[in-house]
């Protein structure tokens, strides 16, 4: 259930729109820097935790068979799910992705999938038949403005990062090899569009990249370029209300391209650096920065690890401790009701009749002539089932 | 308001310190603050965090937190959401968004009433806080008088939001880095207990430096932010 | 007396700047990202006006939450509704988001434990903190000639990883308080003798100790330079 989001104020809004005719950001920021970049790897293939600032993104891969599309039937597909959960912002919808999560997710769609960075003629194994599908999950973890940016970063890397099963076909069979009886396969990459926000102020003479949310707030509108290392550019939109002239969307170009660059060679060295690590069968989460402008004092004092020694554990046999257990036993039953030495029940339940009268109740009344029961003749001898069937009919 | 730790113990929820109040307050009546708590005989702790004594006979637990639980006579800042009748609704960070009537400003009568809007900033006290009822904010004190209190309004200035302890910690007469940054610079500050803070400089640059130490000072001894300051004022 | 290890434990808190609360906790290669906001606002139809109401959401990696994730959630839930003062805040809700990183086993405990820091690192009011254990009963490949009991033919497994867990044939998570280490709160799975049940409930009070060493140690590394 979302929750109520903190009204702005007018301080904030005024000090932000002033500080930005200054050349200031209220972060400490100049107009052009991006916050600090941070890339976590995990385990799993195709994981990838990625912080912007204080905005943080985790992405997932996950490939599985379907049957390709009639339109395109020797190519397989991918897929870009967007999560925008409370964690991310208190007045996020975890069940319904909201205005902001469709627009991520359209843009996400436009950059990666319709630029075709992704080979999918490579995830065909049977044209008109199999194909493999692969999803990209993206999840918001904090929303501090910027997700997008983040998220493409995410998506990008995590894709990259993803090592899909390998299969082999034997006519109509197919054999999928598992981690590991085969080394599994890298997705294949044409090239690595990433996305630059820029968030306009001062009827969009002044730009500013990487907006917080704060800035995301107050701003005139924003212009979103997704660019590769190429200087292709693979998707551009502009939202808000904005009137941008034809020198500043260039402008804009170039800034957008020298960060794509910047990221590409970073994305490209977090990757072959997780490769060695992995190699040398080191265990250890990587984690990455881009830039170490100011790192907190904060890290080191939240985080704490426990210590080995303390991880042995001794397995108690209960024998040493029946004892205590038996008298603990004698000593607890308030909430039960005691029948006799042997039967209790819990609640105030109605006394056990059964007990009083014995085994001689059954033999009293007389076995129901059923059918079913007849025609099996094992279960007339076993006595259970005898107690069962009077349980049914009395 | 002091802060003398008793001992240098952490206290996690449920824990029973009877034996440790007996030793400073033996056979007397206590206070129990916040994150103490009375069951049966014994008094349980259900905040984790630190234990702390303020004398004669006052304890109480602080611990990390960011939202704001309204408690009486607390001043916080809160910013107007919207109106309700003849109340302001104004959001100071609690689960509940607090009431400030039109009436509860400095000269204020059924003719003359404040003109504030969506937006604006106010400082006030709590007059209502309990937790089944909605907050309600006064920015007059008990002679009518505004005493510092009411709309928030000066161009050069920011509001941002910090965690509560920050706030009770810049507060506290023992915290020096107020005062020593009085000294150095000219600057305007109003604190709010439930975490906000409104803060005045000259220019934006200075405020946007002050902003970043103040948040930074959170995990900063006495010591260290005589450091810090010494390195910016050279 | 037999020895197993209990997996590495870390816990970074205060990692989100959206919640109130938030806690990245992992126990072994089992990492979860919790996040408490509360005492929050809460919809006049949702309202209870003796006691404040808890949500939990638990957010796999893959896919949308399914059956699995909401029987998960509201066991999470009963625990957490049982720890929190909750007539503290009438008319509230207390919303606790668990957002899976990284699943190697013992899932369960690991979230319960990342909730229950995340509640401490939002300030939240509780009764205690409750502490998880998880224990998988596991036949014996080969059986060795040098164990002291020779009469058991299974291992107890503290904190077993996803492959340990699928061999098992029972999977325990006990729930315990940090106060008393009185059981709170049981889920098991597969069948099991008493005296089994007995062993590893003997067994996971002990450890429940440990790691509320741990809850311990990592509030005080936070609020060591918090103290004047």
């Amino acid at each position: 259930m979302p929750l109520r989001e903190p009204t702005l104020s007018n301080l904030e809004n005024n000090f932000i729109v002033n500080a930005v005719c200054d050349n200031r950001r209220y972060d400490g920021r100049r107009i052009t820097d991006a916050r600090d970049t941070q890339i976590t790897l995990g385990l799993d293939y195709g994981c990838c935790t990625v912080s912007l600032g204080e905005t943080k993104v985790m992405a997932q891969v996950a490939v599985e068979m379907e049957r390709p599309k009639e339109s395109r039937p020797s190519e397989g597909s991918l897929h870009i799910h967007v999560e925008m959960s409370t964690l991310a912002s208190g007045n996020f919808d975890a069940s319904k992705p909201g205005e902001l999560g469709i627009e991520i997710q359209r843009i996400l769609e436009r950059s990666i999938i319709l630029s075709r960075c992704l080979d999918l003629e490579e995830l065909c194994i049977r044209v008109g038949e199999r194909s493999w599908a692969v999803h990209l999950y993206i999840h918001v973890l904090c929303y501090d403005g910027n997700i997008l940016d983040c998220a493409s970063i995410a998506a990008i890397t995590s894709l990259k990062h993803f090592r899909r099963p390998d299969i082999t076909v034997e006519g109509k069979t197919v054999l999928v090899h598992s981690i590991e009886e085969r080394n599994p396969l890298p997705l294949t990459m044409h090239h690595m569009p990433f996305c630059t926000t820029m968030a306009f102020f001062k009827d969009s003479k002044q730009l500013l990249v990487d907006p917080t949310r704060i800035e995301e707030k107050v701003m005139d509108g924003k212009l979103i370029i997704s660019i590769n290392n190429h200087k292709e550019v693979c998707c551009m939109q502009i939202c808000g209300q904005v009137h941008i002239s034809k020198p500043q969307i260039l402008h804009s170009t170039d800034v957008a391209y020298l960060k794509s660059k910047e990221l590409s060679e970073f994305v490209k060295n977090v990757l072959t650096d997780d490769l060695k690590y992995k190699q040398n069968g080191e265990k250890e989460q990587q984690v990455s920065l881009l830039c170490k402008r100011n790192l907190h004092v904060k890290e080191n004092l939240m985080c704490n690890q426990h210590k080995k020694e303390n991880l042995l554990v001794e397995i108690v046999n209960p024998i040493t401790t029946t004892e205590n257990f038996a008298s603990e036993l004698k000593k607890a039953p308030e909430w039960l009701t005691k029948h006799d030495s042997k039967t209790v029940s819990v609640g105030e339940g109605l006394i056990n009749s059964w007990g009083k009268v014995g085994s001689s109740f059954f033999k009293s009344i007389k076995k129901p002539e059923l059918p079913n029961l007849e025609s099996n003749s094992e279960d007339e001898n076993d006595s259970d089932e005898e107690i069962i069937t009077l349980n049914q009919t009395s | 308001m002091l802060l003398n730790n008793v001992g240098e113990h952490i206290y996690l929820p449920g824990d029973v310190i009877n034996s440790k109040i007996q030793t400073v307050c033996d056979g007397e009546t206590v206070r129990l603050g916040p994150g103490l708590s009375k069951h049966n005989t014994d008094v349980t702790v259900s905040k984790a965090g630190s234990l702390c004594f303020g004398p004669p006979n006052t304890f109480w637990i602080d611990c990390h937190q960011k939202r704001y639980i309204p408690c009486k006579g607390e001043n916080v800042i809160g910013v107007i959401s919207g109106k309700q009748g003849d109340y302001y609704k104004v959001d100071i960070g609690s689960s509940d968004q607090a009431l400030l009537n039109f009436l509860s400003f400095e000269g204020a009568s059924k003719r003359n009433r404040p003109n504030l809007s969506p937006g604006d900033v106010v400082f006030g006290k709590l007059a209502i806080a309990n937790k089944h009822m909605e907050p309600e904010m006064t920015c007059v004190d008990v002679n009518g008088k505004a005493n510092g209190m009411g709309l928030v309004d000066d161009k050069y200035g920011i509001l941002f939001q910090t965690s509560l302890n920050l706030a009770r910690k810049l507060l506290s007469p023992d915290c020096i880095l107020l005062p020593e940054l009085g000294s150095r610079l000219a600057f305007e500050v109003i604190v709010g207990l439930n975490g906000k803070i409104a803060l005045f400089c000259k220019s934006s640059a200075q405020t946007i430096t002050l902003m970043k130490l103040i948040n930074e000072s959170e995990y900063l001894s006495n010591e260290q932010m005589l450091d810090v300051l010494k390195g910016m004022f050279l | 007396m037999l020895l197993s290890t209990l997996s590495e434990m870390k816990c970074k808190q205060n990692v989100l700047k959206s919640t109130d609360g938030s806690v990245e906790f992992s126990q072994g290669d089992t990492v979860v990202l919790v996040g408490a906001y509360g005492p929050a606002d809460c919809k006049e139809s949702k309202q209870d006006v003796k006691e404040a109401i808890v949500e939990v959401n638990f957010r796999p990696k893959i896919g949308i939450p399914g059956i699995a994730e909401k029987y998960l959630e509201q066991f999470v839930k009963g625990v957490c509704e049982s720890c929190i003062q909750r007539s503290l805040h009438p008319r509230t809700t207390f919303s606790i988001i668990v957002q899976v990183i990284q699943d190697r086993g013992s899932l369960l405990s690991c979230a319960i434990n990342g909730t229950s820091m995340a509640l401490q690192d939002a300030g939240i009011s509780m009764k205690f903190m409750p502490v998880a254990v998880t224990v998988a009963l596991k036949h014996k490949e080969e059986v060795s000639m040098e164990t002291d009991c020779g009469t058991e033919d299974y291992d107890v497994i503290f904190s077993p990883s996803l492959e340990e867990e699928e061999k098992a044939f029972a999977n325990l998570t006990l729930v315990f308080d940090s106060v008393k280490s009185e059981l709170v709160s049981t889920y098991a799975s597969g069948p099991m003798t008493s005296f089994q049940y007995q062993q590893c409930l003997m067994s996971a009070k002990n450890v429940s100790k440990s790691i509320v060493q741990f809850f311990r140690d990592s509030v005080s590394k936070k609020l060591a330079a918090d103290v004047l």
